[in-house]
């Protein structure tokens, strides 16, 4: 019985998997055992019948394991609220141990068995050759790419910022679709980022030139990737676009075994892909790592890494001058540590950033670790001061006030994002434990 | 040497106009500049190499103030269900048990988790019923964030000390708490503090602080209740008039006896039921200085004669008969209607039970039934309103239920739930239930109707009723 609790999910991790506010909202409304008949839990599912509007009442089963999610409900939520009730109610341990019924049995080896082809699927030999081929034809296009938009940007130069500012966002829209079609994403993206900034504020000039200058170096370093050393090169490849399959991360990639600690999780939408960045923290090796996990919009993110838990595991890092991004090889169930993080103070920080923009200078997030942080006023908005009295602002785009109501009575410890804007924070541990901002 | 404002400016005219020279450019930076011939990739490239020193030579702010921290707040956090309910009722958008949740947890001297703090002090800002408790609940946490962020002001009242700060320069939400609390604590200095500065206020603030005191009213109260039955506005007059029929043997009262005195007569009838009989009432300048003024025009007769029953104590009627007896007895001069509201009103300012058990056995369906019912003892109002329920027509029984004076006792509660269990599908029927079942006290909600497995095929509201009673119940047992 106590295996099975600590099995269990909490409700805030069931919740993590709702595709909206509002599947969170009405998940909720059905965790009530009064609407439920026939529900139970075995080791690997959980199931129940529930009467909604039709006649006959929906049959919902989740496999904890994935999760997967079946429900017999019109509903095109993914899960639906019918399987996130049925999950809330096991995390609050109102699901009786039961046999499973056929039902459920049968959808568990129907599944069991799909798997089983799949994996046979992508076991079978891949033409080498024509991959290879195709790789080199992809970098001739984005060194075309990058050529075209170097000659751009130098034209813009030669010709003045200022012109920029009637229709500037626009056509640095237009060329990072071009940038699109020569296949560097990484590319757009920096122009894009870019014409976010035409316009806005009064130092937007200085902020352009910033971020432009970055993406003609990026441009430039394409040109000649073969020659630069190997980190930087892949740091390069990277930041143009070209992604690293995780077999061939698993199969070369640095493996730092070690306890994790999940500092913290963000999520974000661009272009319907959701992504989530989970950043941890070795508690050995001191380092940080960065797991993404992706998801068309009104899917469920990986929710199998929650900020604040430890996770023992071997973490494999994709290449790179400042190696972050990594995937798990093997990993443990995460535990919830006894002990707050030890943090660093904000000078050991920024110099740990500085040493970190160095080998790759294109970085534009750095994780960092805080400790005895005290709010303090800065201009309009807030910043954190350690005990050092030396301080850290927040990003004017953050909403300050959770994490100030947490730190109004005692220091406290923060994991955040340090961006050019300031810092966006994660997580903070204060005396009564840990929260999620 | 060339700055990276210098550069901006370059880029912004554009290399054409204006030239870069690489040789100014820091040595860092020229290094890599010179590995470039043409003026625009090279000012591209310092540029890069530029923002690469600017951000890793960022230094931290200094010289910044960490603000003082909170007071200590010894208060045990709510346990851990507890938590989870409250994100549940921050997303589920149900203020009303919000309201009561925070009641709740105020009267078990528990604190809420800090971070929910912001969420909760948005929902009072709308949500004007429910900042007391909040600022209970907040505790120096919230008068913290209360004194930082201007919207939500109202957190720092409850959590001010008793100093006479607050009163001299507070706002008029932080003197009403200060008066709150210190009628508690003081009620002399609250007293003397009151009246001091009474003359300087203005009408709203005297009509809300004259409430306040109603709800400390003690005999030593009385003089100050007969002063403000002459006050110049309307509507701290109204409450006055409301304040002083809780001293029976008033001077005012005294007068108001004397003027009905004159206005009514018995007339008996041979073998028929007696007539109370009632003469228009004299106009009088005292009427004035006891609160009541009647405009001139049509039917300022009746206005007045409503005033003054309604003001007059309600012993005045012994000599007459029993309150039953007097409730039924046919009238003459103004409509029966008048004289039965006009008691009602009097029967409520005194909170005399006998007239209101009278009065609504009367006339069960009175504009002033529900009213009257909450002036009753507890188990006269269970026992009243059961009997209602099987005598009053649904929409009249609905419309009473909505209008029952709350918090209700647990046997009045138990009557309701009993009734609604027995109820067919109505529209009316299930608008009053849903109220009961948000409306009944705590110990009704282990009620059979939250108990008992529905039907599959019973209505909804059936199951909204179930279900707020088993939320609500849950709610109260996570806080025990």
């Amino acid at each position: 019985m106590g295996d099975e609790a600590a099995a269990r999910w909490s409700p805030e991790r069931v919740l993590e998997l709702a595709p909206d506010a509002a599947s969170a909202k009405a998940g909720r409304g059905q965790a009530a055992p009064a609407k439920w008949s026939d529900a139970g839990a075995s080791g690997r599912a959980l199931w129940g019948a529930c009467q909604g509007s039709g006649k006959r009442p929906y049959q919902t089963t989740v496999e904890t394991a994935g999760p997967a999610f079946r429900c017999t409900c019109p509903s095109r939520k993914f899960p639906c609220k019918h399987a996130l009730g049925l999950l809330l109610l096991w995390a609050e341990g109102q699901l009786p141990r039961a046999e499973e019924p056929g039902w459920v049995h049968q959808w568990l080896e129907e599944r069991a068995a799909r798997a089983e082809r799949a994996e046979k699927k992508t076991d079978a030999p891949k033409d080498l050759e024509a991959a290879a081929k195709r790789a080199q034809e992809r970098l001739a296009r984005v060194t075309a790419g990058a050529a075209e938009l170097r000659g751009w940007l130098a034209d813009r130069v030669s010709a003045g910022f200022a012109t920029f500012e009637r229709g500037g966002a626009d056509e640095l829209y237009t060329v990072a679709s071009r940038m699109v079609d020569a296949q560097a994403p990484g590319l757009a993206n920096g122009l894009r980022r870019a014409a976010t900034l035409v316009g806005r504020g009064r130092d937007w000039p200085d902020r352009l030139l910033a971020e432009l200058s970055l993406v003609y170096v990026l441009a430039d370093a394409a040109n000649r990737v073969e020659s630069l050393p190997a980190g930087l090169a892949d740091t390069v490849r990277t930041r143009l676009g070209f992604s690293v399959s995780n077999a061939q991360v698993l199969e070369s990639g640095e493996r730092v075994p070690d306890q994790w600690l999940i500092t913290g999780a963000i999520d974000e939408e661009q272009d319907s892909l959701r992504s989530r960045r989970t950043w941890l923290r070795g508690k050995r090796s001191g380092r940080d790592a960065l797991v993404l996990s992706f998801a068309p919009p009104g899917r469920p993110l990986d929710s199998s890494l929650p900020p604040g838990f430890e996770v023992a595991g071997e973490l494999v890092f994709h290449p790179g001058a400042v190696p972050l991004r990594a995937v798990f090889d093997h990993r443990e169930e995460p535990v919830f540590p006894e002990a707050a993080p030890v943090g660093g103070t904000c000078a050991s920080a920024l110099a740990e950033h500085a040493a970190a923009l160095a080998a790759d200078p294109w970085l534009d997030r750095w994780p960092v670790v805080l400790s005895d942080l005290r709010p303090a006023r800065h201009g309009e908005g807030w910043a954190l001061s350690d005990v050092d009295g030396a301080a850290l602002p927040l990003a004017p785009t953050v909403d300050p006030w959770p994490l100030l109501a947490l730190a109004a009575e005692q220091p406290v410890t923060v994991a955040a994002e340090w961006t050019t804007a300031g810092l966006r924070p994660l997580s903070c541990w204060h005396r009564e434990g840990m929260v999620r901002l | 040497m060339t700055t990276w404002n210098d550069l901006v400016g370059t880029v912004l005219l554009g290399t054409r106009r204006r030239t870069l020279d690489p040789t100014a450019l820091p040595p860092g930076v020229r290094e890599i500049a010179e590995q470039h011939t043409d003026p625009a990739d090279q000012a591209l490239v310092a540029a890069a190499a530029y923002t690469g020193y600017r951000r890793a030579g960022q230094q931290p702010l200094t010289g910044i103030e960490p603000e003082p921290a909170a007071a200590a707040d010894d208060r045990p956090f709510i346990p851990p269900v507890a938590r989870a309910r409250l994100v549940h009722l921050l997303s589920a958008n149900r203020p009303e048990l919000v309201e009561e949740w925070l009641t709740t947890v105020a009267g078990k001297g528990f604190r809420v988790p800090a971070e929910r703090l912001p969420a909760l002090a948005d929902a009072a800002r709308t949500r004007v019923s429910l900042r007391a408790p909040l600022a209970t609940v907040a505790g120096p946490v919230g008068a913290w964030l209360g004194e930082r962020n201007p919207e939500w002001a109202f957190l720092v009242a409850a959590a001010d000390d008793t100093s006479d700060n607050a009163w001299q320069f507070g706002t008029a939400a932080r003197r009403q708490a200060w008066l709150e609390r210190v009628l508690v604590a003081d009620p002399a200095r609250a007293r003397q503090t009151l009246a001091a500065a009474w003359g300087n206020e203005p009408a709203d603030v005297r009509a809300t602080f004259l409430a306040l005191l109603g709800e400390h009213l003690a005999d030593e109260d009385e003089p100050f209740v007969e002063a403000a039955l002459g006050d110049r506005a309307a509507g701290v007059r109204e409450i006055a008039l409301r304040l002083i029929g809780r001293y029976p043997d008033s001077a005012s009262g005294e007068r108001m006896i004397e003027r009905l005195r004159a206005c009514v007569t018995v007339r008996s009838r041979a073998l028929r039921a007696d007539v109370l009989e009632f003469a228009p009432p004299e106009p009088d300048d005292g009427l004035i200085r006891d609160g009541i003024r009647v405009p001139a025009g049509p039917g300022q007769g009746t206005a007045r004669l409503r005033a003054i029953i309604a003001a007059t104590p309600l012993r005045f009627w012994a000599e007459y008969g029993s309150p039953g007896e007097l409730a039924g007895m046919l009238v003459e001069g103004p409509p029966l209607n008048v004289v039965r509201e006009s008691w009602a009103t009097a029967a409520l300012r005194q909170r005399d039970e006998q007239w209101a058990q009278a009065l609504v056995e009367a006339e069960p369906g009175g504009r002033s039934t529900a009213a009257l019912i909450g002036v009753l003892s507890p188990e006269q109002q269970a026992a009243t309103v059961a009997k209602l329920t099987r005598g009053l027509p649904v929409e009249a029984l609905t419309r009473l239920i909505l209008d029952l004076p709350q918090p209700w006792p647990a046997a009045l509660g138990t009557v309701l739930l009993d009734w609604v269990a027995g109820q067919r599908d109505h529209r009316l029927v299930a608008h009053a239930a849903a109220l009961i079942a948000k409306a009944v006290p705590v110990p009704c909600l282990g009620h059979p109707l939250a108990e008992i497995p529905l039907p599959g095929e019973a209505a909804p509201w059936r199951r909204a009723v179930a279900e707020t009673l088993s939320f609500r119940r849950e709610m109260h047992k996570e806080l025990a």
